[in-house]
């Protein structure tokens, strides 16, 4: 099926340009969080201070034990890595950049 | 009106069967090509050596001047420093072959007859015989070409059959782009919560397949496929550039890398789509999204890597990502993915994509937009949907 059959919707029509469309800004209010969560969103700022930190994420490296992956862009990078934060285990990871795709 | 979902095939149904991870078992029940293939390749040569040896020399003399003229042309597309530097060309294809009574009946073939080998001629366009011979005769000439019989095949434009190339109506998960950018993938549709937004059929994707990473402008052209396929504008556009969520890239925290553009009802359609032994299959996903979960299987169908199936790691990511020519943004509350087999669940070409629970729900989580290291990050739909003020259409 495809979508010629539904009268409902206007082809694209200059005479609207400028209604509603455009840039959006989004700034959402604060996010809802888990201890984890919580615990990632307080020492983020810290964690992303290192150079060549570019990715914070949770993970569980090994079984039952959550941690917080923290992704850097070479090894060099891993000695400047806190073994753990408000007790929460960090593990390092090299993940190189982080591309758009 | 809804489809019933059964009218689809569900990718479940394919499961991780038909993409074994690399080095798996499954691999083992594969062998190398033995003999017998290669004695039935030189068995069907000889075939058509002695055919070839019953054919008229000066047709196949002529069809070999066509042969290398489109080499010499494909070359030179290719090598084109632009789109527009590519002339069309009308003939796309030659071959030897035997007129069907259609094509006597129809002036395709004015001359043939039957049990006479024939220059079949394909062309983009039906040309008149004026036009075709004159076609011909300006790449071999008019030598012996009263001798031989032209036989015309219109086909139209010849595409290979996968996603990236033009499909219409367009679905979700083949290629799509604003003209000025490479290429990325069309997520799914989606229509405004209000007016007049909620008689604009959209097209959902991310702000820099869409939106160009901010540099753009309300009404831009947007192509399927995308220009690194080979979409051009105005000859590809299947819609034009609505809204977009900007980018921040001056150290400030984004959400999404999301936008819309408003399409022609009858160049896309709601369902989404993925290949299967080179034949497209089209299936729909739900359109009330839900939150992501740890551990939650998901899937989603993309340009590049078409089907594949992940499982999310992480609901809260923070992540800095590189948008190219030195640009990088942060963003925050991302899905996290990783592929439940060692194929990649992203690569490149696949922004946009619109991420779905693997499940009996087909339920829209999350908007792939970035990947490295293995990992694949996207944005959950519900952030999405709200920053544009969207329902999903699917």
């Amino acid at each position: 099926m495809n979508n010629s059959k539904n009268d409902q919707f206007g082809a694209p029509d200059t005479t609207e340009w400028g209604q509603e469309m455009g840039p959006r800004l989004y700034e959402p209010e604060g996010i809802n969080a888990d201890k984890l969560a919580e615990v990632i969103r307080r020492h983020e700022a810290a964690l992303l201070a290192i150079p060549g930190v570019v990715m914070i994420t949770r993970g569980m490296p090994t079984p039952g034990v959550e941690a917080i992956v923290v992704g850097v862009i070479d090894a060099t990078v891993l000695d400047c890595l806190p073994k753990d934060i408000g007790g929460v285990p960090i593990y390092g990871e090299v993940t190189g950049p982080i591309e758009a795709l | 009106m809804q489809k019933q979902t059964s009218e689809f095939d569900n990718p479940e149904k394919s499961g991780s069967k038909e993409y074994p991870s690399a080095g798996s078992t499954t691999e083992q029940q594969f062998e190398a090509p033995v003999s017998e293939i290669s004695m039935e390749a030189e068995a069907a040569e000889q075939s058509l050596k002695e055919i070839l040896a019953e054919v008229d020399p000066d047709l196949l003399a002529l069809k070999q001047e066509i042969e290398n003229n489109l080499v010499a042309t494909t070359s030179a597309m290719a090598s084109a420093a632009s789109a527009e530097d590519i002339e069309e060309a009308k003939i796309i294809g030659v071959g030897i072959g035997m007129p069907d009574p259609e094509a006597i009946m129809s002036g395709l073939c004015p001359n043939g007859q039957p049990g006479r080998m024939t220059l079949n001629v394909y062309t983009q366009d039906r040309l008149s015989t004026e036009q075709l011979l004159a076609e011909v005769s300006s790449i071999a000439g008019t030598r012996a070409l009263s001798e031989i019989v032209v036989n015309q095949v219109p086909t139209g434009y010849i595409d290979a059959l996968n996603k990236r190339g033009r499909i219409r109506p367009a679905p979700g998960g083949v290629s799509v782009g604003h003209f000025a950018i490479t290429a990325g993938t069309l997520g799914c549709l989606c229509v405004g919560n209000r007016p007049p937004r909620s008689s604009r059929l959209m097209i959902l994707s991310n702000n820099h397949v869409l939106a160009n990473c901010n540099i753009c402008k309300v009404g831009d052209c947007i192509c399927q496929p995308g220009p690194y396929d080979g979409g051009k504008c105005p000859a590809d556009q299947v819609a034009i550039l609505e809204s977009w969520v900007p980018i921040n890239f001056a150290g400030g925290t984004n959400y999404v890398d999301c936008s819309t553009a408003w399409a022609w009802p009858d160049r896309v359609r709601r369902e989404l789509m993925y290949e299967r032994s080179g034949s497209n299959v089209f299936f729909r996903v739900n359109s009330s999204p839900v939150a992501p979960a740890i551990n939650l299987i998901v899937g989603k169908t993309g340009r590049t890597t078409d089907l594949t199936q992940g499982r999310i790691t992480d609901i809260s990511a923070t992540v800095r990502v590189g948008y190219g020519a030195g640009r990088v943004a942060l963003f925050r509350d991302q899905i996290t993915i990783r592929s439940t087999s060692s194929a990649p669940f992203s690569a490149g070409g696949d922004s946009g994509s619109l991420i779905w629970t693997w499940d009996n729900r087909w339920a829209p989580v999350g908007l792939l937009f970035a990947g490295g290291g293995n990992y694949t990050f996207a944005n959950k739909i519900q952030r999405v949907v709200s920053a544009l003020d969207v329902r999903l259409y699917t």
